[in-house]
């Protein structure tokens, strides 16, 4: 028996909005409970970096949402639970389900009586008693809590906002550092270029700027240990012999080799005078590398005895052979220092930045100072400070201090806390950080952290310029002045380092003496120099 | 049998039932459904309130063979059922008064419980065995039994199996001012209105059949099942209440009585099938009785219909996904 025409109608329409509502019911439950988990996770994430939270909280939302009402479409209820819920709903004494479930079954007196009337009840029946879409108020009510409590949440700043914005920062310096390092590792030699390429590539995996500079100051141990502590001396000694001979108008050419190949060929033209003044010379440079190459220093007093006698072509071939060998580990040095140098400027980089976290970070009550400084030409020196403050202040919640701290390696000199009583905590200035460092940064021992003071007289220094002044300029009101005098670099290399060293050990034990240099790091500076005597 | 005639059959009952009991139409409903149903029914009143009245009149509106038994602790089994007498040498068997079509058990109560038990196998199986032979009963055959629920000694509660075999358990509940007017302006101006016999065995009979020929759909089953496994505590769809109170839920006859009951109530009120309305309003006359409480529920006062609310609560429509 056929089921009436309104019957069908009628249910189908009651199944077209029970899947609606089925829909619109899961997605707010799915969207509602995800929407409340998101909410806790970025309440979280205020007191907790978590820097996925945001995206993955708006990704879960959607998703729920995509899938709640996937869901609820699927399990949207089939014609008879829809005849059965229409029946409930509209109170039709179960007429439209029995209908339903008679239909297509035999047939009988009860049962063609009972979808006769069945189908004249549905006749002109709409669903106008059926309900809402949306089951009750309660649901899309505690879902919208959800979401503008989740998007609050989400938008408004928070503490571990600005700590994410500063290690975005971080991750950016860092990455530009490596940039770096891995540009001057292009242009170095491949054994230099390989460390400082690695070293690039911790420092992009570095999780945290401490790790970052441990990464560095772990290179620059290892970058120490390799360097040849002869390379700078040598390549200032060569640099002398060159000069020397350019001076002498002896031996023309632009490079030392070409000098030394234009003796040999000149040699048997040169009157005894003449050769005994080069072999003077020569033997005046053997000294200036005694000590530091010994191989050159033989040489060239080998030559020099050849070519008072005479003779010495030969021998000036093994000077420049010496001399070609000597510059091969110089230059290794150099690329040595240059890979140093770029750590450092990353070194001081990084530190620019903590530098710069401590003062963001600066808490009532609590301060910071540090000082830093950076001299110019090519010495260098570093100061560096720290301060710590605390205050105590008075007043209707406003109170002042000042800092009073201690600067690492450096002396430090800090205000005194004014004000009376009282426990409101006030605003506290960083500690001021005004001293000079010698080797601020560095490990100790480190034969490639230059001298910080600026009266001890390094051979580079002093290449650099006739006099030269190193500014240590502190970040926090602290500042360190010093000034090198020395010799230009166009007189430097007829003194030689023997001589030269005792100067700056002089200089440096002097310096000791003063009140510049904290008594902890006095030792350093003497064994520094113990270590370099020749 | 059309449903105009079975409108015109139960309207003519209840006329007549009318003339002599004032009021109380949810009793009346409640046995006439349990008369199309060929059910038993008990009714619970204090005294007075016109149970047995009720029963006689409705004995005098069927036109069917009617019997009447005053329990009292003294009646005898074989007083209701009857007994062989030698007669000439030979036994001869003398039916009781359980061989008619509508049987009214006055104060079935204050009988022993053998003499109770006497009329489970005639309930249930609407026959009868003595001496080795097996009487059948008349068709149609009821059972109207009543008892006093305030008069507590000597009398003799009905076991549980007994109570199982009443399709109906109907409170009979006090009139109210009006009623109690009329019927007190009626019982005290003269005799009673005299009362005609309007429907037959075999009418009653086919009014019966009708009853149960009523569609019922699919859900509807499930939802009697769900109710009638919700009486049981341990039942994972029983409520708290349920769960606490009730030592024992309701059989399997309280499952037939609730569908059998809903069908008579959708075809007393001209509904071509059964409906979860049907069913709930017949679960209290079908389900009261069969649920057993413990002590804390009569210690606590919980009543059986308090049990059968808090389960009609607890599922209050077919559930569309069953």
């Amino acid at each position: 028996m056929p089921l009436p025409e309104p019957v069908r109608r009628l249910i189908q329409l009651a199944r077209r909005r029970l899947g609606w509502m089925s829909l619109l019911s899961a997605a707010l439950v799915a969207v509602g409970a995800v929407a409340a988990v998101a909410a806790a996770v970025l309440g979280v994430a205020r007191f907790v970096v978590l820097g996925w939270a945001e995206p993955a909280a708006a990704t879960a939302v959607v998703a729920a949402l995509v899938i709640g009402a996937a869901v609820g479409w699927w399990r949207r209820p089939d014609e008879r639970a829809a005849a059965v819920e229409l029946d409930n709903r509209l109170a039709s004494y179960d007429l439209m389900s029995t209908a339903l479930e008679l239909a297509g079954g035999e047939t009988s007196p009860p049962a063609e009586r009972q979808i006769a009337r069945s189908g004249a009840w549905a006749t002109g029946r709409t669903l106008e008693g059926f309900g809402p879409v949306l089951p009750n108020r309660r649901l899309p009510m505690l879902v919208a809590l959800a979401l503008v409590a989740a998007l609050v949440l989400a938008w408004a700043p928070s503490r571990a906002d600005a700590v994410a914005a500063e290690q975005a920062r971080v991750d950016a310096l860092l990455a530009e550092q490596a940039e770096a390092l891995e540009e001057l590792a292009a242009e170095l030699p491949d054994e230099v270029a390989e460390d400082l390429e690695a070293l690039a590539e911790r420092l992009r995996d570095a999780e945290s700027l401490e790790q970052a500079m441990s990464e560095l100051a772990e290179a620059r141990q290892e970058l120490a240990e390799a360097f040849d502590p002869a390379a700078l001396p040598t390549k200032t000694a060569l640099a002398g012999l060159q000069k020397r001979l350019e001076q002498s108008g002896l031996a023309a050419g632009a490079t030392l080799q070409e000098q030394l190949e234009s003796l040999q060929e000149d040699l048997a033209g040169l009157t005894q005078e003449e050769r005994d003044d080069l072999a003077a010379e020569l033997e005046a440079r053997a000294d200036d590398f005694a000590g530091i190459d010994q191989e050159l220093a033989d040489a060239l007093r080998e030559a020099a005895a050849a070519v008072r006698a005479g003779e010495g072509a030969e021998a000036l071939e093994d000077v420049a052979a010496a001399a070609a060998a000597a510059a091969q580990a110089a230059d290794a040095g150099d690329a040595q220092l240059a890979a140093g140098a770029a750590i450092r400027n990353a070194q001081q980089a990084l530190a620019d930045a903590r530098a710069q976290q401590s003062q963001n970070g600066q808490q009532p009550g609590q301060g910071q100072g540090q000082g830093q400084g950076q001299g110019q030409g090519q010495g260098q020196g570093q100061g560096q400070g720290q301060g710590q403050g605390q205050g105590q202040g008075q007043g209707q919640g406003q109170g002042q201090g000042q800092g009073q701290g201690q600067g690492s390696g450096g002396t430090v000199t800090g205000g005194n806390v004014s004000g009376g009583g009282g426990n409101a905590d006030g605003p506290v200035s960083g500690g001021t950080g005004s001293g000079s460092v010698p080797r601020g940064g560095f490990s100790d021992n480190d034969p490639l952290a230059p001298p910080a003071r600026g009266d001890i007289v390094d051979p580079i220094a002093v290449a650099a310029a006739d006099e030269v002044q190193v500014d240590l300029q502190g970040n926090v009101q602290g500042s360190t002045v010093g000034t090198t005098e020395g010799i230009g670099l166009q007189n430097l290399p007829l003194i030689s380092y023997q001589n030269r060293f005792l100067d700056y050990q002089r200089a440096a034990l002097q310096s000791l003496d003063s009140m510049a240099v904290p008594p902890s790091l006095r030792s350093i500076v003497s064994t520094y120099f113990t270590e370099l005597e020749p | 049998m059309t449903p105009e005639t079975f409108e015109q059959h139960t309207a003519a009952i209840v006329d007549e039932v009318g003339k002599i009991i004032v009021g109380q139409e949810r009793l009346v409903k409640a046995v006439l459904m349990a008369v199309l149903c060929e059910g038993h029914v008990l009714l619970e009143g204090v005294p007075g309130l016109g149970k047995t009245k009720l029963l006689q009149t409705l004995g005098s509106v069927l036109d069917v063979e009617f019997g009447r038994v005053q329990f009292t602790p003294d009646l005898m089994p074989a007083d209701i059922l009857g007994t062989n007498v030698l007669k000439e040498g030979r036994f001869e068997f003398h039916r009781g008064p359980v061989f008619a079509n509508l049987v009214l058990a006055d104060e079935i109560n204050r009988a022993t419980p053998k003499t109770q038990s006497a009329l489970l196998e005639a309930m249930q199986e609407r026959r009868v065995t003595l001496g080795g032979e097996t009487h059948a009963l008349p068709r149609p055959f009821f059972v109207m039994a009543t008892q006093n629920p305030i008069e507590m000694e000597g009398t003799y509660p009905l076991p549980e199996a007994q109570l199982d075999r009443f399709l109906f358990k109907v409170l009979v509940e006090f009139p109210s001012a009006d009623d109690l007017m009329e019927i007190v302006r009626r019982t005290t101006a003269g005799a009673d209105a005299p009362v005609n016999g309007v429907v037959d065995g075999a009418a009653l009979r086919s009014m019966g059949e009708m009853v149960r020929e009523l569609p019922a759909a699919h859900h509807l089953l499930r939802y009697v099942a769900t109710l009638v496994e919700a009486t049981h505590p341990d039942s994972p769809h029983a409520p708290e209440l349920v769960k606490r109170y009730v030592r024992f839920g309701a059989s399997p006859r309280g499952a037939q009585a609730l569908v059998l009951g809903g069908k008579a109530n959708a075809l007393l009120a001209g509904r071509p099938n059964l409906s979860a309305a049907d069913i709930r309003e017949v679960a209290f006359f079908a389900l009261r009785h069969r649920l057993v409480v413990g002590y804390e529920a009569i210690a606590d006062g919980v009543t059986t219909d308090q049990l059968v609310a808090d389960v009609l609560e607890a599922f209050p429509q077919p559930d569309p996904g069953s």
